[in-house]
């Protein structure tokens, strides 16, 4: 008998096949590690379900899952390094090279055997998972049941994790996983075609695997994010994504999700695929064309193809110096101890590696040349990105005629609307606080304030040495601005997009994007968003109830407080200053409704001129809160016919009492003199704003005189309470007052008053920033 | 056929074959002769293509060997070193094989192993040198490839089991005309085996033809002459090795017989005797010509 029966299938099958026989123990590892993947999760949860104990899988399992994967994942190396190991073991060779095979043929065996055997195990627990996961889905989701807690009070569950929660994130890890362990498998592959031993195989591929993401998590993050107010974000994620396993992962772990413009903590799915597919054939397609190339006799050489000893080494070497120098070539220039230190370092790390990788010492002045070329091109490539400002990027503005629509995030002249960072927002899909622009005349207004931001921008760059970064170069330049941020990204009409984001614009800028503000398009979006933020009146009834079984101290009930700011200022949110008013659902709705159509109905007028008679502030119970004056009419009726207003308008006599104080917190006082003033003496419009969360308004002010304290209470005091406001505008210098922090403009027309009660105050320097004035302000009446 | 023409290997830079042309043919058995580094190895690896040619040819039946599985599915290569086959059983190298080479013959494997009786189910890390080479010969003839190249085959191998893999090796080469190129320094068996034999040094083939004709190309005189000569005297021979003991003059000669007695007598010896050598003797006197020797060790 001949061996026909033996050799049916051919040469390169067999070869295959013996490959696979020589991995079936590791592969059998894999297997029973990715058992303790989603099969622990699906364990844990039915656990949990069955128990009554919660209806989600516990931490631990979660991690046991997560770390068995990833130790599988990872196995992927051994088995390249299994299959491919007459590559880098003398012992091996003349076998596996001897054998009938062509080159193609063996490395084709080869390269498909370890796959089968790697991914094999895989595939087949995801199999058991989707059934599972069936089971879980038909058997579960849906369902109520009854969990006791610790403290034995009974909460009802419906179940939906198998379908909402665990099959979308199974989904997206096979899926994705599939991809990362090929490409895994497919990198240590050429790896080990371009190295000749197996040390600097293992060496090679650990560094190349950490490098590859830790370099481009360095680059991106020193030298484009917050920089050049270019949204780098999505191409740093998607290069990430697509150029390294552990990159993958990573994306993985934030979520794949759809392809929108406010995903950008997540990678879409089509793009990650078609990335990652990509790059793993040209890992292909380079290893077997090294494979050709690949000599017998280069077994126990060190590395093979200098190739991949030079990406190693560069990319070790790159994000080292980024690292310690970041992007900026003026820290370079300074030339002191720490650049030379951190430069001899690297060198001695360097010549290490090149000592290592050349078993000796020699040529070891071509590895100090490369060394320095290296750097010398690197440093070139950052001073061009620095100097062209990142190639033009930087100053870029569309014109507004080629602008089809604009997505806009800004949060207002008085910082009233939610406001997104398009570059960090975490992409649940909701457009929450952006706004769609399509109106030409608001489409050239927000080009034109971003025109204006771009050219004060280019003005003090020109004058500066150093370099800074639009989001942090106004505030030490005389140009006035306000600390907005404002988020723009225009979709052209060519298709493509163009993203920019500014955490401080000019008041120029303001002004153009106040006229935007006042427009019918962008009302009416602003009105839906209000509407938006009114989440259902019975899943808020189903919170406050769960909240209520939990705490004895909360309420179950569903409660509106209306107050005014600058009572309570003075007063603290007590009963006296403040109304509570039981919110039903149809009072709820009303609200939402009359609040929706007083922001689509009000004028210019009305938002940008002081309504000074009527200012208040509301709050519904943890889940939404504004001020809201005098133009608000509809919601000022509805709060009226509720009663809502009684208290509240109540007028409040001052008592001159130090020992008769409300509730422990009084209000410490600091006024000042403030004005907008420049060079030239002109003077801007200042808008003063009840709450500071970055301390400074839509204009800075110039103080023209030092603030004091208020110690003693006068019944100048008094009336200024009355007259200051929240909100204001004037060109004329005025005084300020700060209540607890909030800073209120008094109107110029109270001067006088104001400067009374300012030169009977205490020059600061004497104290300490927490030194507390206590005086006695009582309630006389309440009516 | 297998035929080797102006081949040349280097390894970075040392070159280990320099222009080296070889011809075997056919159902015949070829020995590798040579110095320690001369490219025996090399030239075998070459053929069972596991090395590329840096310059010249290497076919076997007029097609090159190196990439070509159909080529290299008629031959089989046994190196020197039996590491490799550690983490088997006989019985899996002879799955192992046997689906490699389509004419591999179980029957042939264990009436083979049925001679020389090695454990078919232990490791053959467990197993001694020698039996590890015997598992591989046993094989490498098991496949019934049309060459067989045998790298120091029978090195570890005892007496009575060289004389086994010999009475084998010849069988097979009756059987269905093998063609065997050995490479050893024992020369004695390669004088027992081969058919002809090529002599390399430093890359360079010396001289390459069939033993037989080599013997006979090669002769010691042995003569006293009625005056004092020396090798300078000798014009017409071609001399590889030339000295006096006393009125003895020994020298050994390279050329047809006749040629060189007739050459000789011109000196009218007194003695004169033409001796055979050994092919030990040959690879000694040729490579003393080329500088290979121990003169000069203390």
């Amino acid at each position: 008998m001949t061996s026909k029966a033996l050799n049916k299938y051919g040469p390169a099958v067999h070869n295959g096949f013996w490959n696979a026989r020589s991995c079936f123990k590791i592969s059998l590892v894999m297997l029973l590690l990715h058992l303790l993947g989603f099969p622990v999760v699906f364990i844990s949860t039915m656990h949990n379900i069955l128990s009554h104990t919660d209806s989600n899988p516990s931490e631990g399992a979660l991690y046991i899952a997560a770390c068995a994967t990833c130790l599988a994942g990872a196995m992927g190396v051994i088995v390249a390094l299994m299959n491919f190991r007459y590559l880098f073991s003398k012992n091996q060779v003349d076998m596996s090279l001897s054998a009938p095979l062509s080159m193609k043929q063996r490395f084709l065996s080869d390269y498909f055997s370890g796959l089968a055997s790697y991914i094999l195990p895989f595939l087949a627990v995801q199999i058991l998972s989707v059934i599972l996961l069936l089971v879980g889905i038909i058997g579960f989701d849906g369902h109520e049941f009854t969990i006791i807690e610790r403290d034995e009070w009974i909460r009802t569950y419906t179940c939906t994790i198998f379908s909402e929660v665990l099959l979308p994130a199974y989904g997206r890890l096979f899926f994705g996983g599939i991809l990362l362990m090929i490409m895994l498998y497919t990198l240590t592959v050429i790896i080990t075609v371009c190295c000749g031993t197996l040390f600097e195989t293992i060496i090679h591929t650990v560094l190349i695997n950490v490098f590859i993401p830790g370099f481009i998590v360095t680059f991106f993050m020193t030298v484009f994010i917050d920089r050049f107010a270019v949204d780098f974000v999505k191409p740093f994620l998607h290069i990430l994504s697509w150029t390294s396993p552990a990159g993958g992962l990573i994306a993985l772990g934030m979520g794949l999700g759809n392809e929108n413009i406010y995903d950008y903590g997540s990678v879409p799915i089509a793009s990650f695929a078609a990335g990652v597919i990509i790059f793993t054939a040209a890992l292909f397609a380079g290893a077997y064309f090294l494979y050709k190339r690949r000599r017998a006799e280069q077994v126990s050489k060190p590395v093979v193809f200098r190739g991949v000893y030079a990406v190693m080494i560069t990319l070790i070497l790159l994000t080292a110096e980024l690292l310690c120098f970041g992007p900026d070539m003026d820290e370079i220039k300074k030339f002191d101890k720490y650049f030379f230190g951190v430069l001899i370092c690297s060198f001695g790390i360097y010549m290490l590696f090149e000592i290592v990788s050349n078993r000796g010492f020699k040529k070891l002045w071509k590895g100090a040349v490369r060394y320095a070329v290296t750097l010398a091109v690197f440093a070139v490539c950052l001073t061009v990105i620095n100097t062209t400002r990142c190639f033009g990027m930087e100053f870029k503005v569309p014109s507004a005629d080629k602008v089809e629509k604009v997505y806009l995030s800004y949060s207002g002249v008085y910082y009233e609307y939610p406001s997104l960072d398009f570059a960090y927002y975490g992409g649940d899909g909701s457009d929450n606080g952006v706004y769609v622009i399509e109106d030409r005349n608001n489409i050239e207004n927000i080009v034109n304030a971003h025109k204006d931001m771009v050219s004060a921008y280019k003005e003090i760059i020109d004058k500066k040495t150093e370099f800074v970064s639009m989001n942090d170069v106004f505030n030490y330049a005389d140009i006035p601005y306000s600390s907005n941020m404002f988020s723009v990204c225009y979709e052209l009409k060519n298709g493509s997009r163009l993203t920019r984001h500014y955490s401080e614009i000019t008041a120029e800028a303001v002004k153009c994007l106040m006229q935007v503000e006042i427009s019918e398009e962008y009302k009416a979006q602003a009105a839906e968003m209000i509407k938006e933020q009114f989440y259902p009146y019975e899943e808020l009834c189903k919170d406050r109830a769960a909240a209520a079984e939990r705490s004895e101290d909360k309420d179950a009930n569903v409660y509106l407080f209306v107050s005014d700011p600058k009572k309570t200022a003075v007063y603290s949110y007590t009963a006296e200053v403040r109304s509570e008013t039981l919110v039903d659902e149809e009072f709820y709705y009303e609200l939402r409704d009359a609040l929706a159509k007083d922001i689509a109905d009000r004028t210019a007028e009305e938002y940008f001129t002081p309504c000074s008679d009527r200012m208040y502030y509301m709050f519904i119970s943890g889940v939404f809160y504004r001020d809201i004056d005098g133009s608000f009419t509809e919601t000022l009726k509805v709060l009226a016919s509720h009663g809502c207003l009684n208290g509240v308008d109540a007028d409040i006599d001052y008592i001159l009492d130090e020992d008769n104080y409300i509730d422990g917190t009084l209000p410490k006082l600091t006024i000042g003199l403030q004005q907008n003033m420049f060079e030239n003496g002109a003077a801007r419009a200042l808008y003063c704003q009840k709450e500071n969360i970055s301390g400074t308004d839509y204009f800075n002010y110039y103080a023209t005189a030092p603030g004091r304290y208020v110690i003693h209470y006068s019944d100048e005091l008094a009336e200024i309470f009355n007259v200051m406001q929240a909100r204001y505008i004037t060109d004329e210098p005025c005084y300020t007052i700060t209540v607890n922090g909030n800073r209120y403009t008094i109107p110029p027309e109270y001067s006088d008053i104001a400067e009374k009660v300012y030169l009977s105050g205490e020059d600061p320097s004497g104290y300490d920033e927490n030194t507390s004035f206590y005086y006695g302000v009582g309630v006389a009446a309440n009516n | 056929m297998i035929e080797l023409k102006g081949v040349i290997k280097r390894f970075d830079d040392f070159t280990a074959l320099d222009g080296a042309d070889l011809t075997v043919e056919n159902g015949t058995a070829f020995g590798l002769l040579g110095s320690n580094g001369a490219g025996k190895s090399t030239v075998l690896r070459l053929l069972s293509g596991i090395y590329q040619a840096d310059g010249g040819t290497v076919t076997i039946d007029g097609e090159n060997v190196f990439d070509n599985g159909a080529v290299k599915s008629k031959v089989f290569f046994i190196n020197d070193e039996t590491v490799q086959f550690s983490g088997m059983t006989l019985r899996e190298m002879k799955k192992y094989y046997g689906g490699f080479y389509p004419n591999f013959s179980p029957e042939l494997f264990d009436k083979l192993n049925d001679t020389i009786k090695l454990p078919e189910n232990k490791k053959m890390d467990k197993f001694s040198k020698g039996m590890k080479r015997q598992a591989v010969v046993i094989t490498g003839l098991a496949c019934r490839t049309d060459y067989l190249f045998l790298d120091e085959a029978f090195d570890g191998l005892d007496p009575t089991m060289r004389n086994i893999v010999k009475r084998m090796l010849v069988d097979a080469m009756l059987d269905r005309k093998l063609t065997a190129v050995i490479s050893s320094h024992n020369l004695k068996e390669i004088n027992e085996i081969c058919d002809s034999a090529a002599l390399m040094h430093r890359g360079k083939v010396l001289f390459c033809r069939d033993l037989d004709s080599l013997k006979g190309s090669v002769h010691k005189v042995q003569a006293a002459f009625p005056k004092e000569y020396g090798k300078e005297d000798f014009e017409g021979l071609d001399i590889l090795h030339f000295e006096k003991n006393q009125s003895l003059t020994y020298m050994i000669v390279k050329g047809d017989e006749a040629a060189v007695t007739e050459q000789v007598k011109k000196k009218d010896p007194v003695v004169l005797d033409m001796i055979p050598l050994t092919l030990e003797e040959i690879f000694i006197y040729e490579m003393e010509e080329m500088g290979y020797d121990f003169k000069g060790i203390e």
